[in-house]
């Protein structure tokens, strides 16, 4: 009976993983001219990071994760992978390319304009995002 | 009677003074410390986050929603904590419950209706942001005007004789004064006016009362706050020569968690009313007699 309890456990099991939808890899984003090019107007300054990482801690973590692993509590059901902001990759690309996908948004990751309003807030959190190099 | 009565003038006036002061000289200090002036291209932009959300335990602040964004609040206060373990410091008394929604018609003007569950409040108020602090202080303050008008829906027979559905309605009013001394400190001077249509017997109709908040981040995420409310029990307005029904003052202490999408706020409160004009004229909890309940208010925004 027991061997028979832990058979039924196991099906179930393999059945609830195999409808798991597994998290894909974000398509290349198509990043207008004006935003890659974009000039970060705020000092990355500790003032700056501090503030960064407030705006951070309220509106991206909770996807992102604390340290930008794409972790957070509310990643796992996402379709997309929100990507890891300590990868060399990430680090890579421009400011003004971030700023466009951490203001601008598309799909799954929101416009973030209203939200985070002020325009020192939307750059003083890509100094912040700057921080998570390995 | 005559000498309780005077000290209690003086006390009222000296109390009025001493919050507006601490106002000024704390927004003083506050400005002396930011002279070196800001010459970046932020300088003229307003200030962000002066507070998480437009309420702060039992008051308005100068935060107004987004253009377009609606806020759902769940205000609950549980019953005082005198009892103890009684009724676990209030859990298990009779509460006070308060739904309401609100919505920013443009950045600086919103709209909203809410109802409460003692003498069944309906209330609709309205806030306008006329001045945003900027970053370089060229503007120090952000000033809002907030009003609220509140419709006693109970039964007719409530109100006595002479029934009128003008009975039914109390107004409250607010200047809401603010400043951001940094990323973490803000600080709000409130003076409001309040005004019931009829009250009970040998309470006042209006009532001027003074307010003082104030917040502090301690994590990005998290904040303490406090609150002080004093009503002005001022002779030279008084209608009755008996000052027995003076409303009581409030002292509000807390966390606030704010994210994204959600601000929550659990207090110690004196006051049990949630609708402002109620609290300010109504209330009989005193501080120094450690009349305080637990409240929380849950705000959603959408």
């Amino acid at each position: 009976m027991k061997t028979f309890k832990i058979f039924i456990l196991v099906a179930i099991a393999i059945v609830g993983f195999s409808f798991t939808v597994q998290q894909k890899k974000a398509a290349p984003w198509e990043i207008p001219a004006e935003y890659k090019n974009m000039e970060n107007p705020l000092a990355n300054d500790k003032a700056s990071i501090n503030k960064g990482k407030m705006v951070y801690m309220k509106h991206c973590r909770s996807c992102h994760g604390n340290t930008g692993l794409g972790d957070g509590p509310k990643a796992a059901r996402l379709k997309t992978f929100p990507g890891d902001f300590s990868s060399a990759e990430f680090h890579a690309q421009s400011d003004g390319e971030l700023y466009y996908k951490s203001i601008i948004g598309r799909d799954e990751m929101p416009n973030y304009e209203k939200k985070i309003p002020s325009k020192k807030d939307q750059w003083a959190v890509i100094n912040y995002m700057r921080t998570f190099k390995k | 009677m005559c000498t309780k009565y005077h000290h209690k003038k003086a006390k009222n006036i000296s109390i009025f003074g001493s919050i507006a002061g601490l106002f000024v000289f704390l927004l003083i200090l506050g400005s002396s410390l930011q002279t070196i002036a800001q010459t970046d291209e932020f300088a003229n932009d307003p200030v962000s986050g002066t507070f998480e959300t437009g309420l702060l335990a039992e008051t308005q602040t100068v935060v107004t929603p987004f253009a377009g964004e609606f806020e759902l609040h769940i205000q609950h206060r549980f019953g005082l904590i005198e009892n103890g373990l009684e009724d676990v410091f209030g859990i298990y008394s009779s509460s006070n419950i308060r739904m309401g929604i609100n919505y920013g018609i443009t950045e600086k003007f919103m709209i909203g209706y809410g109802y409460t569950k003692d003498f069944k409040l309906q209330e609709f108020h309205g806030k306008y942001r006329v001045f945003t602090q900027t970053e370089s202080n060229s503007i120090p303050v952000s000033v809002a005007l907030y009003a609220n008008l509140a419709i006693n829906s109970q039964d007719e027979e409530v109100f006595g004789n002479d029934y009128a559905f003008s009975d039914r309605l109390a107004y409250f009013s607010q200047v809401l004064i603010a400043h951001k001394f940094n990323d973490n400190i803000s600080l709000q001077f409130g003076p409001s006016f309040t005004h019931f249509n009829k009250t009970d017997t040998l309470v006042e109709h209006d009532k001027f009362a003074l307010s003082l908040a104030g917040r502090a981040k301690v994590s990005p995420s998290m904040s303490v706050f406090f609150e002080y409310d004093q009503p002005l029990n001022i002779d030279d307005m008084r209608e009755y020569d008996s000052d027995e029904n003076d409303p009581e003052a409030n002292l509000s202490f807390g966390i606030e968690i704010g994210t994204s999408t959600h601000v929550f706020q659990v207090f110690m409160s004196n006051y049990e009313g949630i609708t402002p004009q109620r609290n300010t004229l109504y209330n009989k909890n005193k501080i120094g007699d450690g009349d305080f309940l637990v409240g929380f208010n849950i705000l959603v925004r959408f």
